[in-house]
């Protein structure tokens, strides 16, 4: 373990003891504010509820990604290629990605069911705009020395945009997957509190609806380790892919 | 095969800046022509201008029967800048290669890449990645890249002057020797009059804003040439002193 490492953990303890102290000796009620150590006997206890729920919420968030992901990477190329449509595309976007998600998502559940698509769908609207606008930075980040290059022996654009657009750019896709995946896991629960039939929302929600805090505590814990896990996968995926940036 | 550049009434106008003015130059088949003056004077713009990344304002330009355009998309330009412009992700083997898969030339000879990495001494790093090589290495490779698909025509806008001056000359020599050796037409430019004294059969000086042809030196030296050599130092105060000249003119000094 590295000494970042080390110093990372220890932070973490030493706010949790804080925190644990502070609810002893406040004596603040389990309902309002869960100790540490409540949330840690529920997360040992819900266990086998938490586990599937987690992967439930970690499929849904991973095919949201992989369709906004997707999505912004086709319009990102589209601008790319057709610049004349650059304006019509990106006033698309906005407005797609101006619209609240929270209105969104209750929509697509009256129209698609409590099942996983409107989840996957919500999780693709919130992640498409961050990989369309870096991707779109991306493939205009070649250095213009190489661009000369290619141009001096006339290079068509679609080898232009293999050798030289699409390495340039994945730095900066990377930076949006860095953004987007923890955004992913956040979509797919607000997506299951309003209405669904699994995953780590639902288990919220009704923790919520039943004042108890410790398993609301457990879930979001559950989520938070869960998007930190999603975070370094994507840091890893990075640092093998993306060697010389 | 090499072929003649022949420049005429060429201008070339940035919004309300112009660059170059009224251009007319002729560059012989195979021979090695440097463009030298002060920043700005639109050298590098000139270069741009035959290799076809631009077009003139006024004026044209040819190179042998055609335009700069389809002498590109002939493949028939070796270019290289002051900056290597290798692709990092790519080790140097792989950046040299690329240059010729992307330019499949059945009919013109074209050298491998291992002869050509030995060819400018980095036979030893061709797993390398440019990021673990320094400036000058770099520009070996780019060098090496540039000879890769078998142009016969080379267009190099300063590629050296980022050096250190040991490693400058060094590569000045090797590229001298490269160059012997194939015989392309080669347009250089640079603002160093002694590198371009050392390497070039003629050396065209360029006045500053707008770039006009002020004069050109022929270079009849014998190569390799000593540049302690009385006649090599009287061309280089013959250059610098047409250059003092253009700057301090009227119209030179115009703009």
């Amino acid at each position: 373990m590295t000494r970042r490492t080390v110093a990372g953990l220890a932070l973490v303890v030493v706010v949790l003891g804080i925190w644990e102290v502070w609810v002893q000796a406040s004596g603040t009620p389990v309902y309002l504010v869960p100790a540490p150590s409540d949330i840690a006997s529920v997360l040992g206890e819900d266990a086998s509820e938490l586990v599937p729920a987690a992967l439930v919420t970690l499929g849904e968030a991973v095919a949201g990604l992989a369709l906004g992901g997707a999505i912004g990477l086709a319009m990102a190329v589209i601008v790319t290629f057709w610049g004349q449509l650059e304006q019509g595309v990106m006033s698309l976007a906005l407005l797609i990605k101006s619209t609240p998600i929270i209105a969104v998502a209750p929509i697509l559940t009256i129209w698609m069911g409590f099942g996983h698509g409107p989840k996957v769908i919500v999780t693709a609207l919130l992640t498409f705009f961050p990989v369309l606008i870096n991707s779109v930075e991306g493939f205009r980040s070649v250095d213009p020395a190489v661009t000369d290059w290619f141009r001096s022996i006339d290079v068509p654009s679609r080898q232009y945009f293999t050798h030289a657009r699409w390495p340039s750019a994945r730095p900066f896709l990377f930076a949006a997957l860095k953004v987007a995946a923890p955004l992913a896991m956040i979509g797919a629960v607000v997506a299951e509190w309003m209405g669904a039939s699994s995953g780590l929302g639902r288990l919220m929600w009704l923790a919520y609806t039943n004042l108890d805090m410790p398993s609301l505590f457990g879930a979001v814990f559950a989520l938070t380790l869960l998007s930190a896990a999603v975070y370094r996968l994507v840091v890893a995926a990075e640092r093998r892919t993306v060697h010389w940036a | 095969m090499s072929r003649p550049i022949d420049i005429r009434g060429v201008s070339k106008d940035f919004g309300a800046v112009q660059a170059l003015d009224g251009i007319d130059l002729r560059v012989a088949a195979g021979s090695f022509t440097a463009v030298v003056g002060a920043s700005g004077s639109g050298k590098s713009t000139l270069l741009r201008l035959i290799g076809g990344l631009a077009g003139p304002t006024t004026g044209v330009i040819s190179v042998g029967e055609r335009t700069p355009d389809q002498v590109r998309a002939a493949k028939e330009i070796g270019w290289m800048a002051q900056q290597p412009a290798l692709l990092p992700w790519r080790s140097v083997h792989d950046n040299v290669a690329l240059a010729q898969s992307l330019n499949p030339q059945p009919d013109r000879q074209v050298l491998d890449v291992d002869v050509l990495l030995e060819m400018v001494g980095m036979g030893e790093f061709g797993a390398s990645h440019p990021a673990a090589l320094s400036g000058g290495m770099q520009q070996r490779v780019a060098l090496a890249r540039t000879l890769a698909i078998g142009a016969p025509l080379w267009l190099m806008d300063e590629p050296f002057s980022a050096l250190d001056e040991l490693t400058r000359e060094a590569l000045a020599d090797d590229l001298l020797s490269i160059w012997q050796r194939f015989r392309t037409t080669v347009v250089w430019v640079t603002h160093h009059i002694p590198e371009a004294v050392k390497l070039a059969d003629n050396v065209v000086l360029l006045t500053p804003r707008p770039g006009r042809v002020a004069d050109i030196v022929e270079v009849d030296l014998p190569r390799p040439r000593d540049e302690r050599s009385l006649a090599f130092q009287d061309l280089v105060g013959r250059a610098r002193a047409i250059l003092r000249v253009a700057d301090a003119s009227p119209l030179g000094a115009a703009g």
